[in-house]
């Protein structure tokens, strides 16, 4: 039989989309399909009642798009005028949340940063560098080694910083960073060239590659290739290639990188192989699907096979050697990514304040509202419209936020840069999560600020609402809770940074100003005058602002050469490795440095130029504390047979973060490899400083014209050494201060509203008798519990957490109970002086006055 | 009394015409007819519920035929209300058009 209905699938359409079932848009439909499929077939009235689906559509897309833009354009215009109208408590939330928003970008951008480094190099996943556990530099031999001994590492180089300077003519070259490597670093690394330039270019000696930076300073637009530079002008190396500048986000930046080849007629054949000092960045690439966990369980072998006596290696990823923290004597100030984090954490928290603010400020102000989400309940607004509603208008704040905080965030980025010394950016264009942050930061921000309010609104009874009434019960305690949540942060961060000032401060006194008097540190980089310095000594000294100088292989703040010591009689489970350096005479008069027992070096004593040595406690302490004094100690590599003249106190000749080493100090000596002069300290005046300055410069002019004269002061270099604290300190200043900003904009907002809502019960109160102060301390009461609640949360949570934190120090200061004292007392005090305000006013004003609002 | 619209006076007079017959099907066939234009069904019926609202026609439900899947037509029938209103809005179209041949006569001529 032939189908005489329409297709089924159209009416099933067909019937959803009519929308009263009371209409015979079905029945006529079916009607008509029949009359035209009696007259014209069954092709023509299929057609036909298909289309007959799209005959609404036009109708409904107009109904819809344009309620819902009518809708739209009223709840945007209720929106801004809200925003216009409530200018205070717009600002509040509008600010905070840019505050919030630019510090959490930052962040995220310096994280980012932070992450990004080495991941340039081709094979960035598969480089690693060899590091022992307190070095980041290895030996000799070692790079060798590791391609012999393993056959997953598929080449192996090294790297080495040498002290020096390069000369083209006689024009000095300005701010240089040189290296030299093995020509298998250009192979395991992908430095991209600029031109003229192959991989084998480092396998000859006295061939140096360049960076576009030099060669078109130097060269301008002449093909720097077969040029010369001399180097400490005693060898001359020829410019084999010109690379591109090497990115600000790489470990290893250079302006050279001379042959590892060269140094053999510049130091000596032995010095680039064996296995005695540790000199050498070590890198190797692994092969591919090779496991480093498996490579470095085998490190063993390598004990074994070349007799080695302490093999801590460990190895280090290339793109986390930057976020590793910092080791000993390597190539750039690195990250401890664990402090950025920190940063990170607190400035997320930053923005959760900014968006509890908004939600305790927009329910707050609900009395505002309530007739008119009533009024919308009542002409048919559904539960959705309202949430809606409310999740668009902290969205559109936020969208606000975001735009000013882009605009703040490019204002601030170079005082930032300069303070982190990184080169932040923000490349909406170009990076594609930096677009997505755009959008989504807004997004996140507004849902979460937006949701709370949004489905409190909803929830209201029409009838109450419009009645301007709201039910009393449950929603003080919300708010309670978040401002209570709020103080915990406060207090927290105020302890936190308050003992982070604590240990730097200690940092600070510890290792640095108990000398008085401003110390520069010169360089002795010229090989005549390490040899001779004495004369070099007294012409300076001769200068009456120059009080006393003392020269030493190490700086005294970073002793860190050091070999086996023993002694006669010693036991072979005894052993221990003892620091040591050489100094001049008066090296402890000048440091302050206090005797234990026995006495300082002589010029009474002709044998102490020889074999006499000083031990610290912690050195004496181990070798056995009875009768050091004339005891004789054998270094492996520094003192034969040296009796024991006198103990020093200890002192930190390391940065705080290590434990008190065992220490040896001998007289300097004219040969040997670790007891030449490096170092000139001297005191000076500090009012005098730039004369004294000025005479350093001329009389090294006297000594060494062709040498750059190179000095530092000592504090300067000291605070280097806790750069990274310093900073991650000051951030943490920073970001508590901003925090508590916050914090105060909230309770700000908050405190007119407390003021507004209890004018009535306030003049109720007065009539009766009631007094201002008596008024005053009611509504401070709530307050303080807020904060001695808040207070009790936040203490041993910040306790533990600083705990933690202070371990990375080996020398740390007590965690005191002021910190937390003064930072209850301080938010108190803040507090109470933001609610203050309002609250006196509305306790003070005229009961006539305040019942008279009815 | 508002003033009918174009759409609203044409299925007026459509009611009007087809009597007893007044349904969806023939009401739309004899638009299509008299003006030529096709009206969807959508458009009709929404006119008709405006025009039910406001009481100038009345709906009544037939019996169920099988040609229509075994639904029952709607039928239309003017009110009193209807009458009047399509009165009142012939007599202001006469108003409207009065003289109209005679004015463009008149301008042929006079060229």
């Amino acid at each position: 039989m032939r189908r005489t209905k329409p297709p089924k699938f159209a009416a099933r359409i067909l019937s959803l989309l009519s929308s009263s079932k009371k209409t015979g848009v079905l029945g006529d439909t079916e009607e008509e399909y029949r009359m035209i499929l009696s007259e014209r077939g069954r092709f023509k009235a299929d057609i036909w009642y298909i289309l007959q689906i799209f005959q609404p559509l036009p109708f409904f897309i107009r109904s819809t798009v344009y309620w819902s833009y009518e809708m739209f354009k009223n709840y945007l215009k209720i929106a801004l005028r809200n925003l216009k109208r409530h200018k205070g408590y717009s600002f509040i939330n509008i600010a905070g949340l840019v505050v919030g928003m630019t510090v959490c970008l930052f962040l995220i951008q310096l994280i980012r940063y932070e992450l990004s480094y080495d991941g340039f190099h081709k094979d960035a996943d598969r480089i690693y560098r060899i590091v022992d556990r307190s070095s980041s530099r290895t030996q000799a031999s070692l790079s060798k080694a590791l391609v012999d001994t393993f056959p997953e590492v598929e080449q192996a180089g090294r790297v080495m910083f040498f002290e020096g300077f390069m000369r083209i003519e006689d024009v000095l070259i300005q701010n240089q960073r040189i290296y030299f490597a093995d020509p298998e670093i250009m192979e395991i690394f992908s430095f991209p060239p600029e031109h003229g330039y192959d991989r084998e270019a480092l396998s000859e000696p006295f061939a140096v590659l360049i960076t576009r930076r030099v060669a078109s300073q130097y060269f301008g637009t002449d093909d720097p290739v077969g040029k010369t530079f001399s180097f400490v002008n005693r060898v001359d190396f020829h410019v084999k290639g010109v690379l591109k500048d090497i990115p600000e986000n790489a470990h290893f930046r250079f302006d050279f990188v001379a042959s590892m080849s060269t140094l053999k007629s510049i130091i000596g054949q032995d010095f680039l192989t064996g296995w005695g000092s540790r000199e050498f960045f070590t890198y190797f690439r692994l092969a591919e699907n090779a496991e480093p966990g498996a490579l470095a369980n085998k490190f063993d072998v390598l004990k074994e096979k070349y007799g080695l006596e302490r093999p801590e290696y460990r190895l280090q990823s290339l793109e986390r050697i930057h976020v590793g923290g910092n080791l000993q004597a390597d190539m750039d100030m690195n990250t401890d990514i664990k402090y950025v984090t920190i940063l990170g954490v607190i400035s997320v928290f930053i923005l959760l304040m900014a968006c509890l603010n908004y939600i305790n400020l927009s329910t707050a102000q609900a009395s505002k509202r309530l007739k008119e989400i009533g009024l919308r309940k009542v002409l048919g607004s559904t539960r959705g419209n309202i949430i809606r509603q409310f999740l668009g208008e902290a969205l559109l704040t936020a969208m606000l936020a975001m735009g000013l905080s882009i605009s703040i965030f490019f204002l601030l980025l170079p005082v930032m840069n300069q303070f982190w010394n990184r080169s932040l950016s923000f490349n909406i264009f170009q990076d594609p999560v930096a677009t997505f942050l755009l959008f989504c930061v807004p997004l996140v921000v507004g849902c979460a600020a937006g949701f709370f309010p949004a489905f409190y609104f909803s929830n209201l009874s029409p009838v109450m609402s419009v009645r301007g009434k709201m039910k009393r019960q449950g929603k003080g305690h919300l708010r309670s809770g978040l401002i209570v949540f709020q103080f915990v942060i406060t207090v927290f961060l105020l302890i936190g940074s308050l003992i982070v000032d604590d240990q730097l401060q200690y940092l600070k006194e510890e290792s640095s100003n108990a000398y008085g008097e401003p110390i520069v540190m010169i360089t002795l980089n010229d090989q005549r005058i390490r040899r001779n310095h004495d004369p070099f000594k007294d012409k300076l000294l001769q200068h009456p602002a120059i009080l006393e100088a003392t020269a030493s292989f190490n700086l005294p703040y970073m002793i860190t050469t050091g070999s086996w010591c023993s002694w006669p009689g010693q036991m072979e489970e005894e052993r221990f490795v003892i620091r040591h350096s050489c100094v001049e005479h008066n090296f402890i008069d000048f440091y302050q440095i206090g005797l234990v027992e026995g006495r300082n070096f002589s010029k009474e004593f002709s044998t102490d130029e020889t074999n006499a040595v000083l031990v610290n406690e912690t050195a004496a302490c181990l070798i056995g504390r009875e009768g050091m004094v004339g005891r004789t100690v054998i270094s492996s590599s520094l003192f034969q047979n040296a009796t024991v003249v006198g103990i020093l106190e200890d002192f930190h000749f390391k940065p705080l973060h290590q434990r008190i080493e065992p220490l040896a100090l001998t007289l300097l000596k004219d040969e040997g490899h670790f007891a030449g002069v490096n170092y000139l300290a001297i005191k000076i005046d500090p009012n005098l400083i730039p004369e004294v300055l000025a005479h350093i410069e001329e009389t090294w002019q006297d000594f060494a014209p062709e040498y750059p004269l190179a000095y530092n002061f000592m504090d300067d270099r000291i605070e280097a050494l806790y750069r990274q604290e310093i900073k991650v300190g000051e951030g943490i200043r920073m970001l508590t201060v901003i925090e508590i900003f916050l914090a105060c904009l909230g309770l700000f907002g908050l405190s007119l509203f407390t003021a507004e809502q209890k004018t009535k019960e306030i003049g109720v109160r007065k009539v009766l008798g009631a007094s201002s102060h008596g008024l005053v301390f009611m509504l401070f009461r709530e307050l303080i519990r807020w904060i001695v609640f808040a207070s009790l949360i936040a203490f041993p949570v910040a306790w533990y957490v600083m705990h933690i934190w202070l371990q990375n120090f080996e020398y740390r200061t007590e965690i005191g109970w002021t910190s937390f004292a003064v930072s209850t007392l301080m938010v108190l005090l803040v507090s109470m002086l933001t609610m203050g305000y309002h609250l006196v006013r509305a306790s003070r004003a005229n009961p006539v006055e305040t019942l008279r609002y009815e | 009394m508002k003033e009918l619209t174009k759409a609203e006076e044409t299925l007026l007079l459509a009611i009007l015409r087809l009597k007893d017959n007044a349904y969806g099907v023939a009401i739309k066939q004899h638009i299509q007819k008299t003006t030529g234009k096709a009206l969807p069904y959508g458009t009709l019926y929404f006119i008709l519920e405006q025009l039910a609202k406001k009481g100038y026609v009345k709906r009544f439900t037939g019996e169920p035929k099988p040609e229509r899947g075994g639904r029952s037509r709607i039928y239309y029938t003017l009110t009193s209300e209807g009458n009047l209103a399509l009165k009142h809005a012939y007599k202001m179209q006469q108003k409207i058009w009065n003289g109209y041949t005679e004015l463009t006569y008149g301008e042929k001529t006079g060229r």
